[in-house]
């Protein structure tokens, strides 16, 4: 079987394979033939000894009971016509040993005699075959009583001779078999392999030269057939596919041209458009600053109509005072050259005139306080320098200074804060912050005197400090907490509140100290501002 | 079967004692009638061998022997004179042995031609020649039998080729 492991090609295979195999097949046939037909042949041997030597003892029966020996062996002298047969002995039995005894022979031309065979009777009572001879002794039995026995030696040279003869037939059959069979296979071989060469053939072109367009040809093995009809239906679908391949390359590299063009295209037009952005950028940075201009004109132009609407009440109350009095002085005047007045008159000119001044003079206090106010609200930063602030100490002083003012709400007021806690910052607007909200909270968010609380928790971080300021009053409008921080915005306007407070705030908290402030519009109980400060002046703005 | 493991044993005693001829030919006188296929009406017949002489020659070994059976028919010896036609020997002897010496007496006296059914074994050629069907000859230290082949086919009984085949013919 090492054929088929080893290289070699479909022809050889194919050749070995078939004379190996009827070789084998032969040898074996013939050998099981050969041996069959041996010991066929040997058995008609034995059978014929068999029945030569029971025709002897049935023959010899008269013989030995008349013991007539001449005769029995003038009747195996009719054994020489047996070529099988070689030695014939008749032993009978004598009567005074009762042992056998020879009684009669034949011996074959040119076969010399054999020794007596009575010592070996029982031995060869069945056929034995030894040295080219077959041995077989035969009782000679008369009515049933054994009178004799027959030995016959019989020759196997004519057995030997047909074994020869017929391994002989056998070898030359074998190697006639295996010369047609070997013409026969390179036939067949070349019918199988001949189409299986011109597909190596093919399919080597195709492989070195890449050329998908050959086909294979039909041949007259279907299972050929088959496969170069398979092989035609891959080559043609490998050429579709190369062509498609080709094709898709084709539109790729269009579509990468194209593409190319468009990147090009693209990238012009998002640099006139970058171009156009940073343009537009530029004239929103314009309008922006135009925008904050406009705003800060007109949160300058609300803030002179807040201020002209605020300072317009008493001025005109004022205005309206003086001009009544100057009515009434021209009366009063135009009776005393008419010499008309009279004291009734005069006490009560005198009563309307101090009446008229007292007016004219609430009215224009009011409007000199909020001139003050207005002056408050603009700031000047640089009105305080910087100093160490401890902020616990700054906090309990706020409280204390504001005791006189916010003691009629009763609140209870916590400061948590780090005793040791030292900033640098301005205490005036810091202590003015303070007060405001403090002042807002008794102002606007307590409504009675029980159960106010309001708290300082000063977070100490890194590079800031955090003041969270919290009541539990009534808390912010929503429609006001967006806004809380714009001037004028007021809940109590026309009871005394100008809305300036908390702008106020604002402003001292961004501009005066650096920080920021935010109202935790998610607070639900109460009002909480949240002021972020700078350890040191100018880490936040 | 006993009968003739006895025989032969008894053959075989007489060996002992000297193997006589006329022992030797009572024993083939047996075996004989074995090979002969008489013509009895009656198939449960004995086997009869007539002597001329029951106190001497073959006879004298068979006489006693009544115990011997051939083809499982028993053998039954019986004596007969000298002045008994030979058609009288048909009817009661299967084996007639006539001895030598009273051959040149008995042999004048059977002319009858009719088809015998008894065996008429003599001891000479002689015998044969003057009308016997076969012979015990001794030849030697032999006893060899011899036949008439003529007579013998004249006959009602058969002789079994296998005798035949045995015997030797005169004449020839």
């Amino acid at each position: 079987m090492s054929i088929f492991k080893r290289q070699t090609s479909i022809r050889k295979a194919l050749t070995n394979a078939v004379m190996l195999v009827t070789a084998l097949c032969l040898s074996l046939s013939i050998s099981i033939s050969t041996y069959l037909d041996v010991k066929e042949q040997k058995s008609l041997i034995i059978d014929k000894i068999t029945i030569l030597s029971k025709i002897v003892s049935y023959n010899a029966q008269v013989t030995v009971l008349f013991d007539d020996n001449d005769t029995e062996t003038e009747r195996l002298k009719s054994f020489e016509s047996v070529p099988l047969i070689k030695n014939i002995h008749i032993y009978s039995i004598d009567e005074l040993s009762n042992e056998p005894v020879f009684f009669s022979s034949f011996n074959a031309s040119k076969t010399p005699p054999v020794p007596i065979k009575v010592g070996s009777i029982n031995e060869l009572l069945e056929p034995h075959i030894k040295d080219k001879v077959i041995e077989l002794i035969t009782p000679i039995v008369y009515e049933g009583n054994t009178i004799g026995y027959v030995y016959v030696r019989g020759g196997l040279d004519r057995l030997n001779q047909y074994i020869n003869r017929k391994i002989i037939i056998d070898i030359f059959l074998i190697l006639f078999v295996l010369v047609l069979v070997y013409f026969v296979a390179r036939q067949i071989q070349r019918r199988i392999a001949n189409p299986i060469d011109e597909l190596s053939v093919l399919l080597q072109d195709v492989s070195k030269n890449h050329n998908y367009e050959t086909r294979a040809k039909k041949t007259n093995i279907d299972e050929i057939n088959q496969l170069a009809a398979s092989l035609n239906i891959m080559l043609a679908r490998t050429q579709k596919q190369i062509e498609r391949h080709e094709k898709d390359k084709q539109e790729i590299k269009q579509l990468n041209q194209s593409l190319e063009e468009k990147v090009n295209q693209r990238t012009i037009a998002l640099r006139e458009a970058n171009q156009e952005l940073l343009n537009t950028l530029e004239r929103m940075h314009q309008y922006q600053n135009q925008i904050v201009e406009n705003e800060k004109m007109a949160s300058l132009g609300q803030m002179v109509a807040g201020v002209a609407h605020e300072v317009n009440t008493p001025i005109g109350l004022g205005i309206t005072g003086s001009t009544l009095l100057r009515d009434k002085l021209a009366e009063i005047c135009t009776e005393f050259e008419q010499k008309t007045l009279t004291s009734t008159h005069l006490k009560r000119f005198i009563d309307d005139g101090i009446e008229n001044l007292d007016l004219i003079y609430r009215n224009l206090n009011r409007a000199a306080e909020l001139v003050s106010s207005f002056k408050k609200v603009a700031v000047n930063q640089d009105s305080e320098s910087t100093s160490q602030v401890n902020l616990n100490n700054l906090l309990s002083d706020v409280v204390l200074s504001m005791r006189s003012e916010i003691q009629y709400r009763n609140p209870k007021i916590t400061i948590n804060c780090d005793k040791e806690l030292n900033i640098e910052t301005k205490s005036g607007p810091l202590q003015q912050v303070l007060q405001q909200l403090l002042s807002n909270s008794v102002i606007h968010a307590f409504n009675d005197d029980k159960d106010n609380e309001i708290t300082f928790n000063v977070q100490n971080n890194e590079s800031n400090f955090t003041i969270h300021y919290f009541d539990n009053g009534i808390g912010v409008e929503k429609s006001v907490k967006k806004r809380i921080f714009d001037p004028f915005v007021t809940t109590k306007r026309g009871e005394g509140g100008s809305g300036l407070g908390m702008h106020l705030v604002y402003n001292l908290v961004t501009q005066a100290l650096g920080g920021s402030i935010v109202y935790d519009e998610l607070a639900q109980d109460g009002a909480h501002f949240i002021i972020t400060l700078p350890k040191k002046e100018g880490d936040i703005r | 079967m006993r009968s003739i493991v006895f025989i032969l044993l008894m053959l075989s005693s007489w060996s002992i004692f000297a193997k006589s001829p006329d022992q030797v030919k009572s024993a083939f006188l047996f075996q004989i009638a074995k090979f002969v296929e008489f013509t009895h009406d009656d198939i449960t017949r004995p086997i009869s061998f007539c002597f001329y002489d029951l106190e001497y020659g073959p006879g004298a070994f068979l006489k006693d022997r009544n115990e011997l059976q051939i083809n499982k028919k028993p053998i039954k010896v019986i004596l007969v004179k000298k002045s008994q036609q030979i058609s009288e020997l048909s009817q009661v002897c299967d084996i007639t042995y006539v001895d030598e010496t009273l051959e040149n007496d008995i042999l004048p006296l059977w002319t009858d031609t009719i088809s015998l059914d008894t065996l008429t074994i003599g001891e000479s050629i002689s015998f044969l020649e003057n009308g016997g069907i076969a012979s015990l000859v001794q030849e030697g230290n032999k006893i060899r039998l011899y036949i008439n082949k003529q007579h013998v086919l004249q006959q009602n009984f058969k002789v079994q080729s296998r005798l035949l085949a045995m015997a030797k013919f005169y004449p020839n």
